[in-house]
């Protein structure tokens, strides 16, 4: 038994408020419980938000702490509604067509211009832009998760990985990897949140979709956000 | 730094830049959970809670416009609290001299450059370091090193420890701080003097 400097530092960033209902709930691994009770013993603010949810377990299951959530879920309650009174089968058949429609005017694939990198994993890193630029999305996606094992806080890599599943119709996926994306990164949460609506279009999962377009619309300055009052419209006609 | 203070920097500083909002928001945003955590352990009171989140929030659109800070999650940490101390030192009508310690205590901030001790502690051979190491841990108190133990080298969690030592949870997270803390400073105290 010998003592470890390296296994005392934290290695994660702060807890999601997703990972602070698990550890209260007693549902991570155990893994992921030493790497955030680990990170607890550094970090004041996640503590004490711990101690303040511990009085009031219920704001964690709460799915904003504003007024504007209300109203997003009286609009997916209402959506819902409208979707019910529809008739599933009618749904079935209309909706299908109407999503494929909504997804082909809204989704533009991205292009993945950043090249500056100063690692030894230069090259691999290029060729997984270039293969991803291109369309060459089973070669790309391997390099993208050998990268990602190294530098699993890559955000941006993250984001074209699940765009390039996205690609591939694999929608499960990119669902994953954009759902990382958002937790994780404040700077790419608005993209994540963009694609995560289009991944659910296309997954017929249109009240999903709503709760992700509602978030983008809330953020007054988000640069998606016409886009998505848009394409909110046209998901309710 | 690590990625997450380097990210933080990088949007305060296109705040300062620019003055857009949109990317104090997003900083905002990225602790907004914590902020309200630490609202509701201090005030007990999800609405009030709800209130004291928005004034930090409006606060910091004029504060973080000048804001240098290497470290701008303690900062934030230190500025929510205080601000929901100050809150309930109002509705109280009292001023203490904790309240004078707080005033002091954000007036004050030290930006803490934690990385110089990462930096030393990288440049140097895993060998040594474990050599200090196990130096470092004969300096714990027998608590200190049967909580370390039992967290580091049997990953107890520290529900778990509690129940193998029968200390209280809160007990064990302060023997876990202080005895970490104890021993990184002895490795890092040694490898100073070594440079």
């Amino acid at each position: 038994m010998s003592w470890n400097l390296s296994n005392m530092e934290s290695d994660r960033p702060c807890l999601t408020k997703q990972e602070i209902k698990a550890y209260l709930d007693k549902t991570l691994s155990e893994q992921e419980r030493f790497r955030a009770e680990n990170h607890l013993l550094d970090c004041n603010m996640c503590q004490d938000a711990i101690d303040g949810y511990i009085l009031h377990p219920q704001e964690l299951t709460n799915h904003s702490n504003g007024s504007a959530s209300i109203k997003k879920w009286i609009s997916i309650a209402a959506s819902l509604l409208l979707l019910a009174l529809g008739g599933f089968a009618i749904y079935q058949y209309k909706f299908a067509n109407h999503s494929n429609s909504v997804f082909a005017q809204f989704y533009q694939k991205p292009s993945w211009n950043n090249q500056t990198r100063g690692t030894e994993s230069n090259a691999e890193y290029s060729s997984a832009i270039q293969n991803y630029n291109q369309g060459l999305y089973q070669a790309a996606v391997p390099t993208f998760d050998s990268l990602l094992a190294n530098e699993e806080d890559d955000n941006q890599m993250r984001l074209y990985k699940g765009i390039a599943h996205l690609e591939m119709k694999q929608y499960t996926e990119a669902e994953n990897e954009l759902n990382t994306v958002r937790i994780n990164s404040a700077i790419y949460f608005d993209e994540a949140s963009w694609y995560l609506a289009l991944v659910n279009i296309k997954m017929d999962k249109l009240h999903e979709a709503n709760a992700y377009l509602d978030e983008i619309i809330e953020l007054e300055n988000s640069f998606y956000r016409d886009q998505a009052l848009e394409m909110k419209n046209r998901l309710q006609k | 730094m690590n990625y997450q203070d380097q990210e933080d920097r990088h949007m305060l500083s296109q705040y300062s830049n620019t003055e857009d909002q949109l990317w104090l928001a997003r900083l905002f945003r990225k602790y907004e959970h914590l902020i309200y955590g630490i609202c509701l352990k201090y005030t007990n009171d999800p609405e009030w809670s709800k209130d004291l989140k928005g004034q930090i929030y409006e606060k910091l659109v004029i504060k973080a416009k000048d804001l240098e800070v290497l470290q701008f999650k303690n900062w934030l940490y230190i500025f929510s609290k205080n601000l929901c101390l100050d809150e309930i030192r109002k509705k109280k009508r009292k001023v203490s001299a904790l309240d004078k310690f707080r005033e002091f205590q954000i007036n004050t901030y030290q930006d803490v450059d934690s990385d110089a001790e990462e930096r030393l502690i990288i440049k140097n051979d895993e060998e040594l370091i474990s050599i200090l190491m196990e130096d470092a841990q004969k300096l714990l108190s027998e608590k200190q090193r049967i909580c370390l133990t039992l967290f580091y080298f049997d990953r107890f969690s520290y529900l778990q420890i509690s129940k193998q030592t029968g200390m209280e949870i809160s007990q064990i997270k302060s023997h876990l701080q202080n005895g970490k803390r104890k021993m990184k400073k002895h490795v890092y105290n040694q490898l100073k003097n070594h440079a």
